[in-house]
């Protein structure tokens, strides 16, 4: 592990019992800008004022002051986006979309014992795919637009991950249809999740609804496992925050992940949680990520998300949706995606269809 | 004697120099720095100058000196519309 590397470990770990080291003497300035521009990245700066005020990490009288000028930066975005937060989720609310309010505002909120110190970039919103459409229009009256034109008509409510709008102040909500891309987004059963009585977020006097402890945890472990290879700290540290400080049921997220074919996400997101902080304490789900084993499947697909594949991810995604018809619609889509979607990405029909085969024959069509 | 209440309207975080309030409302974020933070963080219920001042005494601040100071930190709060008279009519 280099410093920056163990630096960062360290004040992803603050405050959790865990065997990484404090860093006892202040950076260099080279180092510290290097550190603070990693630690923006991976959404930490409210970890690193922590870990400076807490004694976990040195810093000069300068350092200190330009932490916490961070944060209170940090601070004043998250801000901006729970607001509009509150009002989107009234919005929704209002038209009878049965919603919940993922990551960021529900983590710092409910796992963490101060909020200030989770910083999150975006907003995320998970809906039923028959209600994405009717939420899109919803947040489009509220000024959201889609940021890429959409990929087919109906695509995204039955096959995508979801929809990607902004505001005219770059203020982005990613409205989710289930919570990842490719094989293990369709194995996922998005109404199991929003059938189940929300948690409870408190903003500004309102009530939102948010997934439960052990459904955070799940999807913090496909967030760790495959959405973001490699995962950000902030995420790592979401698990481990879960795992340790809250009371969610271990045993039920392994059940959950068994019933949504995703035990070996969360295996390898647990371990590396365990890995990458030298956390201490041993907890059921640690024990059992311990002893899962990876299948020849979740391998392949893994190397699927990880070369950032979306053709090898669709061919996956084809093997698990039961429906012949509903394959049949997925490969259409894809292949003959809409205009306006090739034109975004300066492709033709003919060059869009050449880089779909390299990805699902790469030994006989050339690496992509 | 006049009392106050917090706005329910707002979304906020600590820092460690200060509060950062965003009153529904408003278009920017505010700063507050830490007295009257505290005293923001106290008003989550209704409370007169007194009730305030005691609070503050019971944190180790000296009364005499604190008075002063807790009135124009209410009077910061009251000017950027973050709390709301709760005093009889």
């Amino acid at each position: 592990m280099s410093a920056t590397t163990g630096t960062l470990a360290t004040i992803t770990a603050a405050g959790l019992p865990s065997d990484r080291p404090p860093v006892v003497r202040p950076m260099d300035g080279a180092s510290w800008r290097h550190l603070v521009s990693l630690v923006t990245r991976h959404r930490l700066v409210g970890l690193l004022a922590a870990s400076i005020h807490d004694g976990h990490l040195a810093a000069t009288a300068e350092q200190v002051e330009e932490a916490d000028d961070l944060h209170v930066e940090a601070m004043s975005r998250v801000l901006g986006l729970e607001r509009a937060l509150v009002r989107l989720s009234r919005l929704l609310h209002d038209r009878g979309v049965v919603h919940r309010v993922l990551k960021g505002p529900a983590l710092a909120h409910l796992a963490y014992p101060d909020p200030g110190l989770r910083v999150f970039g975006d907003l995320d919103v998970l809906v039923a795919g028959r209600d994405l459409e009717v939420a899109a229009s919803v947040l489009a009256e509220a000024g959201f637009q889609p940021w890429q034109p959409r990929l087919g008509p109906g695509f995204e409510a039955r096959f995508g991950k979801g929809v990607s709008l902004s505001d005219d102040t770059d203020l982005e909500v990613d409205l989710h249809r289930t919570l990842v891309m490719g094989p293990y987004g369709f194995l996922l059963d998005v109404d199991r999740l929003l059938a189940v009585d929300p948690a409870v977020l408190r903003l500004a006097g309102q009530e939102l609804p948010a997934p439960t402890l052990e459904q955070l945890l799940l999807h913090a472990c496909y967030t760790a496992g495959i959405a973001d290879i490699p995962a950000r700290w902030v995420t790592l540290r979401d698990i481990a925050q879960l795992l340790l400080s809250t009371d969610a049921d271990q045993r039920e997220v392994w059940d959950l992940a068994g019933e949504f074919g995703a035990r070996t996400l969360v295996a390898w997101a647990v371990t590396a949680v365990w890995d990458r902080l030298g956390l201490r304490p041993r907890t059921v789900l640690h024990a059992l990520a311990r002893s899962h084993q990876p299948s020849t499947r979740d391998l392949q697909w893994r190397r699927a998300h990880q070369r950032g594949r979306y053709a090898a991810l669709v061919g996956a995604s084809l093997t698990v949706i039961p429906e012949p018809v509903d394959r049949l619609r997925l490969l259409r889509a894809v292949a003959v995606p809409s205009r306006a979607f090739l034109d975004e990405r300066g492709e033709t029909r003919t060059s869009w269809a050449l880089r779909g085969a390299r990805a699902l024959w790469p030994r006989s069509g050339g690496a992509t | 004697m006049t009392a106050w209440r917090r706005r329910e309207d707002v979304v906020s975080r600590q820092t460690a120099t200060g509060l950062v309030l965003w009153p529904l409302g408003r278009s920017e974020p505010l700063f507050l720095s830490p007295l009257p933070a505290l005293v923001w963080e106290h008003l989550d219920e209704t409370r007169d100058i007194d009730a305030l001042v005691a609070l503050l005494a019971d944190e180790g601040e000296d009364r005499a000196d604190v008075r002063g100071a807790m009135q124009e930190a209410i009077d910061v709060l009251d000017a950027n519309n973050l709390i709301v008279d709760t005093s009889p009519s």
